[in-house]
């Protein structure tokens, strides 16, 4: 198991400042000291490279399994915030670590032999002339955002997974060409980009692999022979001809994507896209670096179907529909009000509905509906708890209230009461009935002293002996103490 | 003002081929702006020296970081690791000797010139010899 060397690189009191460097410090034979040298990218600021390349990596042993690393730190790419997929899917300083080429000559990866793994950075080529080729040779790139402006932009035997490919550039250019693999990458030109280049194309007899790759906008999606691309399937383009198997061809460009215009441009999958669930999985061991053939994780990290996945590098979590989760326990929305747009409904499962944990809490002024007809509470009782000082008051719309179907009981024990001052029943009678303890009336005119053995009845039953004492003429005293 | 990351000791492959590809002493790695914020392992290296050059323009120097490519072929492969280098072995000994020496402590690996010394570096710019790399 080799042993991973981790250096970080960023501009804020890191090992390395520059991409070179930490390429340069790596030990010349890393097979045989059975490691990988990891660079680990901060957004301290933007890596800005002028008038040469982001990284030539040369002169270094590596193999499948003890390689170069160059990625973003924990919690600092593109991909890593919670709140990612809601982004806009494009190059963005602000959201995570971003390397930019500009002057004039700037180059991107050449890594020749060496084997180097590029993992979740933000890529854009923006120097004004030569060859911006992005990587090339024995390498690897996953998960990354790759946005040309200007020169060309190729891959010539290279492995891109889950990567998205932005080309704006009037030049030569190409995405990818040669033998180049390519797996679940979205490579496109805004729609509203003037009509030029090839997106992917061969090298004499070499082909490139595409699968499950989305390919629109250019002026030549495929160059050469579309049935030369042997090793293709499930790739989707608005081209009439698409390479391989399982193909989407002739999309509408813009019904794939949410915004496919260059100064707005997300390259997220839109709802109804034809590229949902029209990929496939691959495992594959394609091309060189072959350990890394997995697309099983789109361009957020994020799971893939194993069965169905989206064309291109972003995956429709779901298949359109998403789902809101918290953690068991305790559920914090801090900062802004979450807000549930009006007409949307907020459902729950036939069955049990529980909430748990913290009351929650209706809002003066929201109003909850129930549809016309009958509204019913099952199980268990609802509870009008009165809780801490102060009153709480359930009022009606002025007008009727109407209670109907079965008579409502106020039960023993219960406490009416009204405020001081008048209280008035207008409308129809209120009848109160009593059942409960017996009233008491004598069945003649009380006598002065006491009497023994009154009759008593209850109001509409029959008269039974009491055992108590009449005094006087005013009320009845238990027999034990007849006087008091 | 310039400043250059500049290897002072070949690195080294036993295989001849990536042993040609390695940086070597003279080398220039990176170039950058007067005040780029370096990181720790570059100011304490044993292997590179930070050289503060006043005066020279950063762009005028990035022909020394442009690696040399065999010819022909449809990729780019990388034969050396720079093209050009800085015969700084043909420097003053004084001139030299400020090079190599390594000071104490953090920064141990920040030289800097003045600019009599810049010129005289930057005049040991040379290309290096043909582009066949001899495997064996």
């Amino acid at each position: 198991m080799p042993t991973t060397t981790v250096k970080s690189i960023g501009s804020s009191g890191r090992d390395y400042s520059t991409i070179q460097a930490w390429e340069d410090a790596c030990p010349s034979n890393i097979v045989t000291s059975d490691e990988i040298w990891k660079g680990e990218c901060h957004d301290d600021s933007e890596f800005v490279v002028s008038n040469t390349e982001i990284l030539t990596a040369s002169g270094i042993t590596t193999d499948d399994t003890r390689f170069l690393w160059l990625t973003t730190a924990a919690g600092k790419g593109f991909a890593d915030d919670a709140g990612a997929a809601s982004w806009n899917l494009r190059y963005d300083t602000s959201v995570g670590v971003a390397v930019r080429t500009t002057g004039n000559y700037s180059g991107g990866f050449h890594c020749g032999s060496v084997r180097v793994l590029i993992e979740g950075l933000q890529i854009k080529f923006a120097s004004s002339w030569g060859n911006s080729s992005m990587f090339s040779g024995s390498n690897c790139m996953r998960r990354c955002l790759i946005d040309s402006e200007k020169g060309n932009t190729s891959t010539n035997n290279g492995r891109l997974i889950n990567c998205l490919i932005v080309d704006l550039s009037t030049g030569f250019h190409h995405a990818a060409r040669a033998d180049a693999v390519l797996i679940a990458c979205t490579i496109v030109r805004p729609s509203d980009a003037s009509s030029a280049g090839t997106a992917v194309t061969n090298s004499y007899s070499l082909y490139p692999s595409l699968k499950s790759c989305a390919v629109f906008g250019f002026a030549t999606n495929f160059g050469g022979t579309i049935a030369s691309y042997v090793s293709s399937n499930n790739n989707a383009s608005n081209s009439s001809s698409v390479p391989g198997t399982s193909a989407q061809a002739s999309l509408t460009y813009t019904d794939q994507f949410e915004n496919t215009t260059n100064s707005t441009r997300d390259w997220r999958v839109k709802a109804g896209s034809s590229l949902i669930s029209n990929g496939s999985r691959h495992q594959g061991t394609e091309g060189t670096f072959s350990a890394l053939g997995t697309n099983d994780l789109d361009i957020l990290g994020r799971s893939r179907s194993t069965t169905t996945p989206t064309i291109g590098c972003w995956e429709v979590v779901g298949g359109g529909a998403f789902t809101l989760t918290a953690d068991a326990g305790s559920f914090t929305l801090t900062g802004q009000n979450a807000t549930l747009t009006r007409d949307k409904v907020l459902t729950a499962d036939a069955g049990a509905f529980t909430l748990a944990g913290q009351n929650a809490t209706l809002t003066w002024g929201r109003i909850l509906t129930a549809d016309a007809g009958s509204f019913a509470l099952t199980g268990q009782d609802a509870t009008l708890t009165h809780a801490g000082a102060g009153s709480f008051t359930l009022v009606a719309d002025a007008g009727s209230f109407t209670l109907t179907g079965q008579s409502a009981t106020l039960l023993k024990t219960r406490i009416l009461t009204a405020d001081a001052g008048s209280f008035t029943l207008s409308g129809q009678s209120a009848t109160l009935t009593w059942s409960g303890e017996p009233i008491v009336s004598t069945p003649r005119e009380p006598q002065p002293g006491y009497d023994w053995g009154a009759w008593v009845r209850k109001l509409g039953g029959p008269e039974t002996p009491y055992d108590a004492y009449q005094f006087t003429n005013r009320k009845f005293k238990d027999k034990g103490n007849p006087y008091e | 003002m310039a400043e250059i990351l500049l290897r002072v000791v070949d690195k080294t492959n036993e295989d001849k081929a990536l042993d040609a590809q390695c940086s070597k002493r003279g080398d220039v790695i990176v170039v950058k702006p007067d005040g780029w914020p370096w990181g720790r392992e570059e100011l304490k290296s044993d292997v590179w020296r930070i050289v503060k050059l006043p005066g020279v323009d950063p762009d005028s120097l990035f022909d020394l970081t442009v690696p040399q490519y065999a010819d022909g072929g449809e990729e780019q492969v990388v034969v050396r690791k720079r093209a050009k280098t800085l015969a700084i072995d043909k420097l003053d000994s004084a001139l030299l000797t400020k090079i190599d020496e390594q000071k104490a402590g953090d920064s141990k690996a920040v030289v800097e010139l003045v600019s009599k010394e810049a010129s005289d570096l930057l005049a040991q710019r040379e290309t290096k010899a043909d582009g066949v790399v001899r495997i064996g």
